[in-house]
């Protein structure tokens, strides 16, 4: 292929456009990893994506994996992501490669290992572009809590992209990579793939290894990521998923399985929590859910509305539960062992942990962290007991469109109110899949979740391969 | 109501030295943040046990066999201050401390 008709190639956005690029010969595997290095390096100046790159490595696995590919043809049907170009959140250690959370206390540390979905993804044939920059230690719902700059949205520049894992979703919707890894402990995946209108997974808790990625809230974290359609995302999670001897709280998680068995919307009932909808005052996300809604029932799906009473709760028992459990990881922080003193801190990870110290400490842990423990239990129960009557819910993942980089960075507060839609996921250690579902007047993305059961992906992933589809006919 | 006393006490606890400006600034915000999450204790749960993790495992062993683990170097590469395979630590206790 000439130099010219590769600049003008168009970017593939699928798994299964890429290989068949590479199957049909229309492009070698060095030639498209060159496209999403050059589409890297134009969005970064543009969006501020990477904190560190690995172009170099990026085209050197290139042309060897090229090389696998002309002595066997077939390595593309036992490598699911081969040559896939791919880019982690920089909370995920990557060994000999600078990892730093985002956080310049971390801002020299090269990790001695690399987590363990970053093998499964590398062996899986993966090829990495580089670590994404995301709000510091994984504190926020825009990226602007970055010590390395604020990301900002590719559809509107003005606009964040939501956090944390806020260049992981950057970086996919603007075609520089085709999958991007992330974390989700309070909507960090969710939220950026809503505002950057593409497809995000936050997989039940304990389905995916948490191993060699920087712990923030340990019963909260989910290792997830982003991609431009449901079956890719599908595709990711039968890699990334099973039980690691590392992670005890993947005992008995069962690898993934894609179902190829087409989905009849007949057979399924979908619930609409009305705590999800009545906080709901922007018109225009109003009007897309409800659109949606009525794709859905107009092509079969059973609906119904119910009440899940604690929703409103659960922000503040997420903003007790996690920073206490943030006050804990980040003790480890020593400055001695790895990373700077603690005084490198930034100002959301210090009142983090003050927080968290405060619900913790004598006096006040049964007030807060003891009750925001027992309201979680009432938070589990309500999904649990919702889930037997619905085979998922389907909620907003934001009360507002994407906002403006700036116009919530100086109330703590607001900025936590964000998450209001996706905290409760993460408090049961359900499964969330968020979809693009429309657009804004301003072409800002819209979107909506569908929240499954524990080990639920095996259903909201076809549902949500069928909203796909009713979406482009 | 937090006093700046008590986030003296708990910047100690938590091992974060605080300058006055910053003391000054985070005071109203955490006090914000717990006007906002003490809402909760408005929720009855006398009669609710608490969930510490969702997953209901429990005592998740596994064969106590060695195996290959980080080698010292490797371990030892990150530490600001390290020698003859030791990674050095400030002084606990100084020579004029009895206590």
């Amino acid at each position: 292929m000439s130099r010219q008709s590769l600049m003008t190639m168009t970017t593939p956005k699928s798994i299964t456009e890429f290989h068949f690029l590479l199957t049909s010969k229309k492009a070698t595997l060095p030639e498209l990893i060159s496209h999403f290095i050059a589409n890297s390096k134009t969005q970064h100046d543009r969006l501020n994506l990477y904190i560190t790159t690995t172009f170099d490595q990026a085209l050197e696995k290139a042309k060897t994996l090229q090389q696998q590919l002309d002595s066997d043809p077939d390595i593309i049907t036992k490598l699911p992501l081969f040559g896939i170009p791919i880019a982690y959140k920089d909370l995920f250690l990557t060994k000999g490669i600078r990892t730093t959370a985002g956080a310049k206390l971390l801002d020299s540390f090269i990790p001695p290992y690399s987590a363990t979905v970053v093998d499964k993804l590398e062996a899986a044939g993966a090829i990495s572009l580089g670590k994404l920059n995301l709000d510091a230690w994984a504190h926020g719902a825009s990226g602007e809590n970055s010590d390395y700059g604020p990301t900002r949205n590719p559809h509107g520049t003005d606009y964040t992209p939501g956090g944390s894992s806020s260049a992981s979703a950057a970086a996919v919707a603007s075609g520089c990579v085709l999958v991007s890894t992330g974390t989700d402990t309070g909507g960090s995946i969710r939220l950026p793939a809503n505002f950057c209108g593409i497809v995000g997974l936050k997989p039940t808790y304990g389905r995916v290894s948490r191993y060699g990625i920087i712990a923030m809230s340990s019963s909260l974290d989910s290792v997830g990521h982003f991609t431009n359609n449901v079956s890719d995302s599908a595709t990711v999670l039968s890699v990334t998923s099973g039980a690691d001897p590392h992670d005890a709280n993947t005992s008995g998680s069962k690898t993934f399985q894609s179902s190829p068995e087409f989905l009849n919307l007949k057979d399924i009932t979908l619930g609409i929590p009305r705590e999800y909808i009545y906080p709901v005052t922007n018109s225009e996300v109003k009007d897309n859910f409800a659109d949606t809604v009525s794709l859905l029932k107009k092509a079969g799906a059973n609906i119904v509305e119910l009440s899940l009473p604690h929703t409103e709760a659960a922000i503040a028992v997420y903003y007790i539960l996690q920073p206490a459990e943030v006050s804990s990881n980040l003790a480890r922080f020593d400055g001695i062992r790895f990373g700077r003193n603690r005084s490198h801190f930034s100002p959301e990870a210090v009142r983090r942990q003050l927080i968290g110290t405060f619900t913790l400490s004598s006096g006040y842990y049964d007030a807060y962290y003891k009750t925001a423990q027992k309201v979680r239990t009432l938070i589990k129960q309500e999904f649990d007991a919702v889930f037997s009557k619905v085979d998922a819910l389907i909620t907003p993942v934001s009360p507002t469109p994407p906002f403006k980089i700036g116009e919530k960075v100086n109330d703590p507060v607001a900025m936590y109110l964000s998450d209001v839609f996706t905290v409760t996921a993460n408090i049961a250690g359900i499964s969330g899949l968020a979809i693009p579902t429309g657009k804004t007047a301003d072409g800002l993305p819209l979107g909506i979740q569908l929240l499954g059961p524990r080990f639920g992906e095996e259903t909201i992933y076809p549902i949500a391969s069928q909203l796909e589809q009713l979406l482009h006919d | 109501m937090l006093t700046a006393a008590e986030l003296d006490h708990l910047a100690g606890l938590a091992h974060l030295e605080l300058t006055p400006d910053q003391k000054q600034s985070l005071l109203p915000q955490l006090n914000d943040i717990i006007g906002f999450i003490g809402q909760l204790q408005k929720i009855p749960t006398d009669q609710i046990d608490i969930t510490s993790e969702v997953t209901g495992l429990s005592n998740v062993g596994h064969d106590d066999l060695t195996k290959d683990c980080l080698p010292q170097k490797l371990a030892l590469e990150n530490a600001i201050d390290s020698t003859r395979g030791y990674v050095r630590v400030p002084a606990i206790f100084n020579d004029d401390d009895h206590s």
